[in-house]
């Protein structure tokens, strides 16, 4: 894996709140994560891309001192995770992939019983306005919907007011309405300078929130950098879709200037992958004055991460 | 400290919120003890209705009436022949004793009286009693008429200190049940349902410990376990008069014990049991052998032989035993130290097996 100058530079300036070296974690024959290294910095929102059973959740899970590794080294805040280490724990704000809650609480009550686990916490009430659950503080847990239990299970995250937040899959399953929300909620958490750990295997939620984003496959780190940093890395080229009124000539696009592939998808779009767009959009113009493409509409984007991951694994991420 | 409180109070809400969990833990025992304190609740003593037809204004009539009227088990009821024999048919009477016109003359005339029992033979039981006791009268009757001393005196010294109802015998019986329902259902089946549900999980996310965890729902079962067994305990006393003889304080421990001891059950079968499921089947397999085999609700002693030894394995029967022995003062099965010997065994290998089997997910 390439670094580039800019992570290097960053990493100098920047505190690594999260070092992780070769790590391992076996359940029997399987092999979850396959000697994984990273390192998180203080007030970065660092992002677990890739699809379920890459080994995220079980990663996240060493971080809390929730799993004991098989192999490697985890420092985090400067401590070494384990299931006993409560000192760490204090400082670690974590939300769970699916958790449920003693649904016979109010949300009220939930709060304040996680508080009181906690050496300091927030104060609830302004955490209930920042979770936008102010109005359903007297409802029991057991009633909230999909949207609410998961802001619920981030101001719990939140509760002790914590150095690094660890969310596992923090918008599973959630609409899109409820999904904005919370990343705005993430966002400004970012903006108080928290730490954020965060796995999802929503691309646009990878370039949306976080600052650097790890793509894990079968257990391994298969990218490493900013999202837009990734995409300019893997793919120079720029994507033109095509759409076409009749058939055209074979192989009068593949030789055009700066073109080095053609997809024909079965819609018949035709995608042209360009690292020289305007030499590329000049020979296409040409084309259609000299009436030899019959084009309807043409246009023109940049590769996405979900374009990197095709590309590294060649699978789409979708589950 | 303050963990622990906030655990004994978050899991204490749960439970007092949850109807199906009081419905199990408060309203079934409950619901036990009134139903048996109503079809066993009644006094043993037998109680025979007797219709008398006298002829009025014969001094021999009145003397047997006033004699009658002495015995304790029977009820007299006074009536015309026809109504007392009509009685007698539906039912209404166990007995119609009737008394001939004359009875002075007769006797003066040193002849015999014949006086007439009507019964009905189908009572079986009952009517040879009542035969028995209405000849015993009249024998009786005799004897003083005749001035004869009694060679023979019976002095009655009955053994039981009083009588021995049924709901007697099964109130601290249903307070075991409950004890054991608690321990098998309120903890197993929690700890199944938050370990399926990954609650414990992220409770153990947070800097607290597993004893602290352990600690909190161990003592917050134990505290609903006295309760249960208050409210049982009153509801038999005031319902259906149970009578409590032991000291509060000694049944109290008796109850701990018990408690601690099924909890533990609870915690081995949470922690063989890998799914709902498969922990639900368990706690059946466990909850019905000690429901019926363990002399909870009648005496182990009819239970059939082959089944004395499944009987005498279950920690139920020697908790079922030392809470009779010592609530309502029944006869022991075994010494209360044995009983107690034995529960806190089951205790102690419960919780061993616990502490190396259990998981927290």
């Amino acid at each position: 894996m390439q670094k580039s100058s800019n992570a290097v530079r960053l990493s100098q300036i920047m505190q690594a709140v999260i070092n992780v070296e070769g790590l391992v974690k076996r359940y029997g024959e399987i092999t979850a994560v396959d000697g994984i290294s990273f390192r998180g910095f203080r007030g970065e929102v660092f992002g677990f891309l890739g699809p379920n059973g890459a080994g995220k959740t079980t990663t996240v899970e060493c971080l809390e001192g929730l799993r004991v590794p098989d192999a490697g080294k985890i420092e985090v805040l400067g401590e070494i995770p384990s299931p006993t280490n409560y000192a760490l724990k204090a400082r670690l704000g974590i939300q769970l992939q699916e958790t449920a809650y003693l649904g016979l609480l109010t949300v009220e009550e939930m709060l304040f019983t996680f508080a009181r686990l906690y050496p300091r916490h927030r104060d609830i009430r302004a955490l209930l306005e920042l979770v936008a659950l102010t109005e359903k503080r007297k409802s029991y847990v057991k009633t909230l919907s999909g949207g609410q239990r998961q802001r619920l299970a981030v101001a719990l995250a939140l509760v002790n007011d914590p150095e690094l937040l660890i969310l596992d899959e923090p918008t599973a399953g959630l609409d899109p309405q409820a999904r904005r929300a919370l990343w705005d909620l993430i966002l400004g958490l970012k903006d108080e300078g928290k730490t954020v750990l965060l796995t999802t295997h929503y691309m646009e939620e990878a370039e949306y929130l976080c600052d650097r984003v790890a793509i894990l496959d079968h257990g391994r780190i298969i990218a490493l950098g900013a999202p837009a940093e990734l995409v300019r890395a893997h793919l120079k080229e720029t994507a033109l879709e095509l759409e076409l009124e009749d058939g055209i000539e074979g192989g009068l696009l593949e030789g055009l200037p700066g073109v080095r592939r053609v997809v024909k998808e079965e819609s018949g779009t035709v995608v042209l992958y360009s690292d020289d767009t305007v030499g590329t959009f000049r020979a296409l113009a040409e084309l259609f004055t000299a009436g030899k493409l019959p084009l309807r509409d043409l246009t023109w984007r940049r590769p996405s991460l979900e374009d990197v991951y095709l590309l590294l694994t060649g699978r789409r991420i979708r589950e | 400290m303050r963990g622990y409180i906030a655990l004994f109070s978050a899991m204490t809400k749960q439970f007092m919120r949850d109807r199906m969990a009081l419905f199990w833990m408060f309203a079934f025992p409950v619901l036990f003890v009134l139903l048996f304190g109503f079809v066993f609740g009644g006094e043993n003593e037998v109680q025979f209705r007797l219709g008398v037809v006298a002829p009025e204004g014969d001094p021999v009539a009145a003397g047997l009436l006033s004699g009658l009227e002495q015995i304790s088990v029977v009820e007299i009821f006074r009536g015309s022949r026809e109504e007392e024999l009509t009685a007698l048919q539906n039912g209404d009477r166990d007995g119609v004793l009737i008394m001939p016109q004359g009875m002075v003359a007769s006797l003066s005339r040193g002849e015999q009286v014949r006086v007439e029992l009507y019964y009905d033979a189908a009572k079986g039981n009952t009517a040879q009693i009542l035969v028995s006791v209405v000849d015993q009268f009249l024998v009786e009757a005799e004897r003083m008429r005749s001035g004869a001393p009694r060679a023979f005196v019976l002095v009655q010294k009955p053994i039981q200190a009083r009588e021995f109802r049924g709901i007697d015998y099964m109130l601290p019986g249903v307070v075991a049940m409950a004890l054991m329902q608690l321990g098998l259902f309120g903890v197993a089946g929690s700890i199944l349902q938050m370990r399926e549900r990954k609650i414990l999980r992220r409770f153990w996310a947070a800097p607290i410990s597993r004893s602290t965890f352990i600690g909190a729902q161990v003592t917050q079962r134990v505290t609903i376990a006295l309760l249960q067994a208050g409210i049982i305990t009153l509801v038999g006393h005031f319902a259906f008069r149970v009578p409590i003889l032991g000291s509060a304080a000694v049944v109290a421990g008796v109850v701990l014990l018990g408690a601690l001891t099924f909890v533990s059950l609870g915690y081995l079968i949470a922690s063989l049991a890998r799914t709902v499921e498969a922990g639900t089947a368990l706690l059946q397999v466990v909850n019905f052998p000690m429901m019926f085999l363990s002399g909870i609700f009648w005496p182990v002693e009819w239970m059939p032989g082959v089944l004395k030894p499944v009987v005498y394995a279950l920690p139920l029967t020697y908790l079922g035993d030392a809470l009779r022995q010592t609530m309502v003062g029944a006869a022991p099965l075994f010494p209360l130290h044995v009983d107690l010997g034995v529960l806190a065994a089951w205790l102690v290998l419960c919780g061993l097996l616990s502490v190396k089997f259990f998981k927290w997910e």
